[in-house]
């Protein structure tokens, strides 16, 4: 049950969703970042690490933004009941042992972000027929980009046709068959990883598909260490090769199990433009400040509908900000100059394998 | 020796490349003093952390202890013509050890340094050449970024000598064809097992011991300790990590300060620390990282995973039992390069055979993990044999 305090933020911050007035969002991200900082007790050791109080604080930038890596050690919740939402990040490159958790007390916030942001980044009012190469909700409850493919279908009226397996396998052949006799605009929702399968396997069977003009793509997720990695530039030719999609119907998605907003890129080289309620800063990661428009540094997120959890939100992705979205480059890395020794990923993934 | 290879080993060579080691001990000869400039500004090695490691790599390289591996090459070993050394990342000592060795049983080097090699290798090959022009005639150096080159070599060697991560071997071994042999050596990583009677009775000398481990290789070789792992918890492994932290101060001294993304990574782990102690949990931060030389943590969450890797940051985890260290080690078995082990007596030998199952290469004393005899078992497999079976 929601206390009085968590449903007037939420009905603020709903209406905020609805109708943006960028001129109200400080004073909201203010006030939800007091909110989160006297209900959860970890953001409030993490900001007395920083040294930092609501008292103290009156930029929305200067919010502490709190590590990704706490969600993988710690319960970060800004309320006490039983959450209605519950995803859990893949532990790809943290390790089964150390997979993040992310509770949400409403979906109600989570649903409106998500659609709000894939209607006017994917939809743009013309109506497509939904090809998923996740997994179903259904099929991976706990997985955030599922529950987001499977409430995207929901909205646009259209049946879950999810092409990848409970064993993750992805059905090239089914896809390929069905989307050959497609004659409607296709959507495409896949994982960066999938998605370069079923590529590899039109390029081994000579098969060049001419998708209906309007379709579009949407990938996420990276690789995440898994076998081949390709850059999404390549990727993005791939499909326009492959698939006969246009460039700019090629699009990125930059979304995290831990934010509750997602920001969309158009084409291979184009920016990741934000919400309105979501606002990202380049922080230098040696000091902590915030850095001017196109120097790199570390991104942080400031998300309006993350109200369960923490809205300030410091990834451990590099990346260049700018006053219309932001660029990413890769991963923060802690050594400049590797030796022998088993870098941190790998010792992670040698005792998962360990484990098995 | 002649620069195609194939003379069979011989006592000659191992006095040969002796001649050339014992100059390099010398701390006023010139390719010596490239190779700590070169390590210092490529590698943040500071000149004494060089200086110990070439005086520890030619001193394992002098002709007895040549003389003596030779013992160990049977005369039926099939000696291959030449062979391709493949060298990734950082990791001078190796490098130079691969080179020699193979000089040593007569087989030509075609040798491709790693692009962030910081200049050890290069010097000593141009030493060679200087030197024994003759032995330096059997080396062949490749440029990191000559593709063309490397792929003529792979195509026509029988031996290939590589050292790198899974992903990197994985792609060599697809480039090879069925004739070439591959002697791989992958990432490893090392511990520190510091049992509680070590640490009452001479914590001091256990910390001075470990600091040095740690620091040789700035926690980047594979005999590096990540992990140090302490016996029982509670005050006195509070008080040794507290140690630990000024024998590291000593060291770090002179060292060139850590680079600004190493900074930046130990101040995001110091302010989780921070939040951990303030959520409740035993823990001790103690760091100079603020002025870019090293920092220890310590915490008695055995079950949780040990904090990203940054170089000189210390993990330092107190464990209850032997079996539980033991479980929590043996999802690592296979990966476990050395444990540095100190305890004593009974309990030494007792320790040893329940850590065998985790299948290290070495098992030594504190202090002595960075410094393994030349005839080591290297990814447990003898030195040698392997290239020549």
């Amino acid at each position: 049950m929601r206390d009085g305090a968590a449903r007037l933020l939420d009905a603020k911050i709903l209406s905020y969703l609805r109708a943006p007035r960028p001129a109200r969002y400080e004073r909201l991200a203010l006030q939800l970042f007091r909110h989160q900082y006297e209900r959860s007790r970890v953001y409030r050791a993490y900001c007395g690490a920083c040294r930092t109080s609501p008292d103290q604080v009156r930029r929305w930038r200067d919010i502490p933004a709190l590590p990704v890596t706490v969600f993988k050690e710690a319960r970060v919740r800004s309320f006490t009941g039983r959450p209605e939402l519950r995803f859990h990040t893949s532990g790809t490159t943290g390790g089964a042992s150390r997979r993040g958790t992310h509770e949400l007390e409403s979906a109600r916030l989570y649903r409106t972000s998500l659609w709000a942001s894939f209607r006017k980044h994917l939809l743009g009012g013309v109506p497509r027929e939904p090809y998923l190469l996740v997994p179903t909700a259904r099929r991976r409850p706990d997985s955030s980009l599922s529950y987001m493919a499977s409430e995207v279908c929901r909205r646009m009226g259209r049946p879950e046709r999810s092409y990848v397996t409970a064993s993750h396998r992805v059905e090239v052949r089914r896809l390929t068959d069905d989307l050959s006799r497609e004659r409607r605009p296709a959507l495409i929702f896949a994982t960066a990883f999938s998605l370069k399968i079923w590529l590899d396997h039109l390029k081994d069977t000579g098969t060049i598909l001419r998708l209906a003009r309007g379709s579009r793509l949407m990938e996420t997720g990276g690789f995440k260490g898994r076998t081949e990695a390709v850059s999404r530039r390549r990727l993005h030719a791939l499909c326009v090769r492959r698939l006969g999609l246009a460039p700019s119907d090629c699009r990125s998605e930059y979304g995290m199990t831990e934010l509750s907003s997602q920001a969309y890129a158009r084409g291979a080289s184009g920016r990741f433009r934000l919400p309105p309620w979501m606002r990202a800063i380049a922080a230098d990661p040696l000091t902590g400040r915030q850095l001017p428009y196109g120097r790199r540094g570390v991104l942080r997120f400031y998300d309006l509908a993350n109200r369960s959890s923490v809205m300030a939100v410091q990834t451990e992705d590099a990346g260049r900000v700018y006053p219309d979205g932001f660029e990413l480059e890769g991963r923060l890395s802690g050594a400049e100059l590797r030796g022998c020794s088993l870098s941190y990923e790998q010792y992670l993934m040698a005792g998962r394998r360990g484990d098995r | 020796m002649s620069p195609r290879g194939q003379t069979p080993p011989s006592r000659r060579v191992a006095a040969r490349l002796g001649r050339v080691s014992a100059l390099w001990r010398r701390r006023e000869y010139p390719p010596r003093l490239r190779a700590v400039r070169d390590l210092g500004s490529r590698a943040r090695y500071s000149r004494s952390q060089s200086n110990l490691l070439i005086d520890a790599l030619f001193a394992n390289l002098s002709t007895a202890r040549l003389s003596g591996l030779l013992k160990a090459v049977r005369k039926t070993a099939r000696i291959p013509q030449n062979c391709v050394q493949i060298h990734a990342s950082n990791s001078p000592q190796p490098a130079v050890e691969a080179v020699a060795l193979s000089l040593l049983v007569g087989c030509a080097v075609i040798v491709r340094p790693s692009a962030s090699d910081p200049g050890l290798l290069r010097h000593y090959v141009n030493s060679l050449r200087k030197e024994d022009p003759a032995l330096g005639r059997a080396v062949r150096w490749l440029e990191p970024r000559d593709k063309k080159g490397l792929r003529k070599a792979l195509a026509n060697t029988p031996l290939v000598i590589a050292y790198g991560s899974d992903e990197t071997l994985e792609s060599l071994r697809r480039r090879l064809g069925p004739w070439t042999r591959l002697a791989e050596h992958g990432h490893r990583v090392s511990s520190s097992v510091l049992t509680a009677e070590a640490l009452r009775n001479g914590a001091v000398d256990t910390a001075r011991r470990t600091a040095l481990d740690i620091w040789m290789d700035r926690q980047q070789g594979c005999l590096s300790p990540r992990v140090v792992y302490v016996e029982g918890g509670g005050g006195p492994c509070l008080r040794f990590a507290e140690i630990l932290a000024g024998e590291l101060e000593k060291l770090t001294r002179e060292d060139p300060l850590t680079s600004p993304s190493e900074r930046a990574a130990a101040g995001r782990l110091r302010r989780l620390y921070r939040m951990r102690a303030a959520l409740g949990e035993r823990i001790a931060w103690h760091e100079r990282m603020g002025q870019g030389r090293y920092a220890v943590m310590y915490d008695e969450k055995l079950s949780r995973e040990p904090d990203p890797f940054v170089p000189l940051c210390v993990c330092v985890k107190a464990f209850k039992s032997r079996a539980q260290l033991i479980r929590k080690l043996r999802r690592l078995s296979g990966h476990i390069q050395g444990i540095a082990l100190a305890a004593s007596g009974r309990r030494r030998t007792a320790w040893i055979k329940a850590l065998s199952p985790l299948k290290a290469s070495i098992i030594t004393v504190p202090g002595k993990l960075q410094f393994p005899p030349l005839d080591w078992q290297h990814d447990n497999k003898p030195r040698l044999y392997d290239w020549l079976s």
